[in-house]
C-alpha cells in the first residue's frame, strides 16, 4: 500500500471550468485594466552592446522618433582630426563660432 | 518547442496580450489548485484565482525577473487566497475533530478501503491542517516545488520549510494513521 508522501503526491489537482481563460481575458478588456508597461529599471531594457556601454530603450509609445527628431535638431558633436596630428576639433556644433 | 517563461513575459510586458493569455492558459489549473486547497471550496477559488491573474497582468510592467515568473504568480495566488478567506471565512473541522469512521478506523485499509477513499481522507486531513503547515503541503506534494522556491513564496527561510513539512507530516501521520497501520 501507499505510503502517506505517495498519496499526497499523487493527490489530483483541482481545475478550473473550461472557459477561465476566456471569462479572465474578457474581465481584462470589460474593466479596461490598462495594458502592462515596463518598468524602466527592468533588465531587458538594457541591451549590453559590445564595448561594454548599456543603452536604455525608449520606453514609451513613439519614444523612437522622439529620440530621432531630437537627434536631428541637437546633432551629437562628431570629433575630427585637426591640421597637427595631435589637434581634434569638433564640428558640426549647432552653435558654431 | 515550448516558448519560455521569460519570452512571454517580455513579450506580455510589451502589451502582447496573446503571451499573457498564453501565461494564464499554462498556469491557470496550478495556480486555481493552489487557491482552491487553501480556500476550499470552488466559487472561492475561482475568485481567487482571477484575483490572482488580474493583479499579475497589473503588476507585469514591474516584474523584474529577480525569481521566476511561477514563483511570483504563486505568490500572488497565495496573497489573493487568503485575502478571499478574510471576505468570506471557510468552515474547517479543527485536525483533532476529523471525523474517521469507527468502521474506517478498526478496518484493514488495504482490504476494506479503495485507495480513492484513502485519498480523501488525506485530502480532508490536509484542508484541516493549520494554514501555515496546509501551504507547504500544497506546494511541495501537490505543486512539486523545491523548498527554495517555496521559501520564496512565503519568504520565510528554507529551514522553515523544512520543518513546517516536517510538521505537517507529523500532523497528518498521527491523524490517519488508522489508514497507515500495517
Amino acid at each position: 500500500m501507499a505510503n502517506l508522501d505517495q498519496i499526497l503526491l499523487r493527490l489530483p489537482r483541482k481545475t478550473p471550468d473550461a472557459d477561465f481563460v476566456d471569462r479572465l481575458v474578457a474581465q481584462i478588456s470589460v474593466t479596461g485594466i490598462p495594458a502592462p508597461t515596463p518598468s524602466i529599471t527592468h533588465p531587458h531594457l538594457f541591451l549590453l552592446k559590445p564595448d561594454g556601454i548599456e543603452t536604455a530603450l525608449p520606453v514609451t509609445p513613439g519614444g523612437a522618433e522622439v529620440m530621432q527628431a531630437e537627434s536631428k535638431l541637437f546633432p551629437l558633436p562628431v570629433m575630427q582630426k585637426g591640421p597637427s596630428p595631435d589637434v581634434y576639433r569638433f564640428t558640426n556644433f549647432r552653435h558654431q563660432s | 518547442m515550448e516558448i519560455s517563461d521569460e519570452i512571454l513575459v517580455q513579450h506580455a510586458q510589451q502589451g502582447v496580450e496573446h503571451a499573457f493569455r498564453q501565461l494564464v492558459q499554462r498556469y491557470n489549473e496550478r495556480i486555481f489548485n493552489v487557491c482552491y486547497r487553501i480556500v476550499g471550496n470552488d466559487q472561492d477559488a475561482e475568485e481567487a484565482a482571477m484575483d490572482a491573474f488580474l493583479a499579475c497582468y497589473q503588476g507585469l510592467g514591474s516584474f523584474e525577473g529577480r525569481s521566476r515568473f511561477s514563483t511570483w504568480l504563486y505568490q500572488i495566488a497565495r496573497r489573493c487566497a487568503y485575502k478571499q478567506i478574510c471576505r468570506r471565512p471557510p468552515k474547517s473541522e479543527p485536525i483533532d475533530n476529523l471525523e474517521i469512521s469507527e468502521e474506517c478506523s478498526r478496518a484493514q485499509p488495504d482490504k476494506r478501503l479503495q485507495e480513492r477513499e484513502i485519498r480523501e481522507r488525506v485530502e480532508q486531513a490536509v484542508n484541516a491542517l493549520p494554514d501555515h503547515l496546509k501551504e507547504v503541503v500544497i506546494f511541495y506534494f501537490l505543486e512539486g516545488l523545491t523548498y527554495h522556491e517555496i521559501s520564496q513564496i512565503l519568504e520565510c527561510p528554507i529551514g522553515t520549510v523544512g520543518s513546517r513539512i516536517n510538521a505537517a507530516r507529523q500532523l497528518l501521520q498521527q491523524t490517519l494513521q488508522p489508514f497507515f497501520e500495517e
